[in-house]
């Protein structure tokens, strides 16, 4: 039987924490007693989740690291909420999309207000992509500030992380109906831009049902 | 036969590997620590404690300490002034108007002026025609300011004579002892005038002037201290409808054997003003001017022509001033220049987005936003265009630009 760390804050990092031994039913015991170990697994198993969840929804933001963080913390934070802590997975989600959807609103709130310079455009990191593949993800996001704040998130979790309609719905707290409604709207409306844009058009041009339009 | 493929998914995926790719790099360590480092929170009984002793605190000082003085009150001549009422000197009589404060402003025969507002920091006094000395006392607080026609004299405690002339459209200002602000139209960030100088403006386009008796040239002078660069001319490419025509420095003054670039850019002669601070050393001048004299240099380079040496001006004022009026100036005209001279309207979009970044309620706040929707609209991006119409149209309904943002909307 795993003894829990008794560290005191601050001190962790000098510490070789013990792998929390429980399932996620056990870690959200341990998140709600304030146990460290429990933190430490939660980020141990679901800190690249929530990240993803982030990146896809916001792009490229500066703030990711400061976004994963408020993740956890309102993860550890909301521990006595969680209905089903076997799905915990599925909270996180809930949680980042929360995040993500916060931090979208303020940036729209502050994109007339734009301080980047204009020659300054963000550079992306990642020296083993192509410029082909660094292009179609510049030219993505650019037309995803397009779509209002709900289709975007639905439709990033749905193209671009890839989950199944009903964790979209779950994980963006809404109806199964909902999040397809959203869907086709933004899929809609993505693609008709896309079919305009330089880099983009050329992706578009596979597929009949839309290649037709 | 094959089911047909959404395009989406294959373009998602490939965006999601390279976002992967960037993610790699990111330290999830580093997140872990952050969280398992924060200190325990404070337990909500205690913080809401803390924090309604915190607004007690706060309220005390705001009752206490910060008593608003009344607002002032004045006499003109011997009788009792009233707030908006005409003074109107007769024609041979001067009039002196007595403030509370211990403040002076003398009226000069056949002019005619009024106090439009008055607080405990000072008041707003309206010259329509003819000339005043004033005389405000300087307090830590004080804050006068004399209107005159579009221009404004924003004065903390000073003597200084003010005449303007509304059918000429001509402002003279001296300054005896401290210091005032003049802005107004191509110069809202305003032009300052201290001890023992001068300011003469007319707002009238040449031709227009030239229509109308000129006055001597002796009549009008600008004297200029070395640290006052003298206004020159800033005409807007798309002025308003309700904007007054750009200002003019109105000067005489006898250019010494060898003029300065202030002094030849003084005169309208941008093209020389330029080649004297190429000679001068253009850079080295960039590098240690003041902002006054940077606003003038970068003016003077615009109007020579050179959009290079304007530009290079401007980029410095920003790097060299952050964050304050001029800064946000300068990136109100490298958006104009950027539009009207180069047609490089996303470049334009960025620096009107920048204006209205830093200056969202500033003098040009209207003229950005809507040079921001011709810009998008202008530069490709309908859906930019039709958002920052919309934008417009909340804070400026009826404002120069408003046909156009509705227009835009309204299209499919």
């Amino acid at each position: 039987m795993a003894v829990p760390l008794s560290a005191a804050r601050g001190d962790l990092a000098s510490v070789h924490a013990l792998p929390f031994p429980g399932d996620d039913v056990a870690l959200v015991a341990g998140l709600r007693t304030g146990s460290p170990a429990a933190m430490s697994a939660l980020c141990d198993r679901y800190s690249a989740h929530a990240l993803r969840v982030l990146a896809r929804i916001l792009g490229d933001d500066g703030e990711l690291d400061d976004h994963l963080q408020d993740v956890l913390l309102r993860v550890v934070r909301s521990a006595a909420d969680v209905e089903d802590p076997s799905a915990l997975k599925g909270w996180v989600s809930i949680v980042a999309v929360n995040v993500a959807r916060t931090a979208l609103k303020r940036r729209a709130m502050r994109r007339w207000l734009t301080l980047r310079p204009f020659d300054e455009l963000p550079e992306i990191a990642g020296p083993s992509s192509t410029e082909e593949d660094i292009l179609a993800l510049r030219r993505t996001y650019t037309l995803l500030a397009r779509l209002g704040v709900d289709d975007r998130i639905a439709f990033t979790l749905r193209f671009i992380e890839g989950m199944e309609l009903t964790e979209v719905a779950a994980a963006c707290r809404v109806s199964l109906a909902t999040t397809k409604r959203r869907i086709a709207r933004a899929e809609e409306r993505f693609a008709s831009m896309a079919r305009l844009d330089p880099v983009l058009a050329a992706w578009m041009e596979g597929g009949s049902r839309w290649g037709a339009r | 036969m094959g089911r047909s493929v959404n395009p989406l998914e294959p373009l998602g995926r490939r965006v999601a590997a390279t976002q992967d790719r960037q993610l790699a790099g990111f330290s999830l360590a580093d997140a872990k620590r952050r969280l398992l480092a924060r200190k325990p929170r404070v337990e909500w009984r205690m913080r809401a404690a803390l924090l309604a002793a915190a607004l007690l605190a706060l309220l005390a000082v705001l009752v206490f300490a910060r008593r608003e003085p009344p607002p002032l009150t004045f006499v003109v001549a011997s009788d009792p002034g009233h707030l908006g009422e005409w003074m109107a000197p007769r024609d041979s009589a001067e009039t002196p108007v007595k403030f509370s404060d211990g403040s002076t402003v003398t009226l000069a025969p056949a002019s005619r002026a009024r106090v439009a507002s008055a607080d405990g920091r000072g008041a707003v006094v309206v010259l329509e025609r003819g000339a005043l000395d004033a005389q405000i006392v300087h307090r830590a607080t004080t804050s006068w300011r004399i209107d005159v026609g579009a221009f404004s004299v924003h004065v903390t405690g000073t003597r200084f004579h003010l005449s303007w002339d509304p059918d000429r459209e001509m402002l003279h200002l001296h300054v005896d002892e401290g210091s005032t602000r003049v802005t107004g139209p191509s110069f809202p960030g305003g032009q300052a005038v201290e001890t023992g100088a001068s300011l003469s403006l007319s707002t009238k386009e040449p031709s227009a002037a030239a229509e109308s008796p000129a006055p001597p040239p002796s009549a009008v002078t600008t004297v200029v201290q070395p640290s006052v660069a003298p206004l020159v001319a800033a005409p807007t490419a798309t002025a308003t409808a309700t904007a007054s025509a750009p200002a003019t420095a109105v000067t005489d003054a006898a250019p010494a054997a060898a003029p300065t670039w202030r002094e030849l850019a003084g005169g309208g002669k941008y093209k020389d003003a330029l080649q004297r601070a190429e000679s001068d050393g253009f850079d080295a001048l960039v590098e240690s001017l003041g902002v006054v004299d940077l606003v003038t240099l970068a003016d003077t380079a615009r109007l020579a022509g050179d959009l290079g040496r304007a530009t290079q001006v401007y980029v410095s004022i920003r790097k060299r001033y952050p964050g304050s009026r001029d800064a946000a100036l300068a990136a109100f005209t490298l958006g104009r220049m950027a539009f009207d001279q180069r047609g490089a309207f996303a470049n334009a979009a960025h620096w009107f987005r920048t204006y209205l970044a830093e200056q969202p309620n500033g003098a040009l706040a209207r003229e950005a936003a809507g040079r921001l929707i011709e810009a998008l609209e202008r530069g490709g991006d309908p859906e930019g265009a039709r958002e920052a119409a919309a934008h417009y149209l909340a804070s400026w309904p009826s404002g120069p630009h408003a046909e156009k943002a509705r227009s835009l909307i309204a299209s499919p």
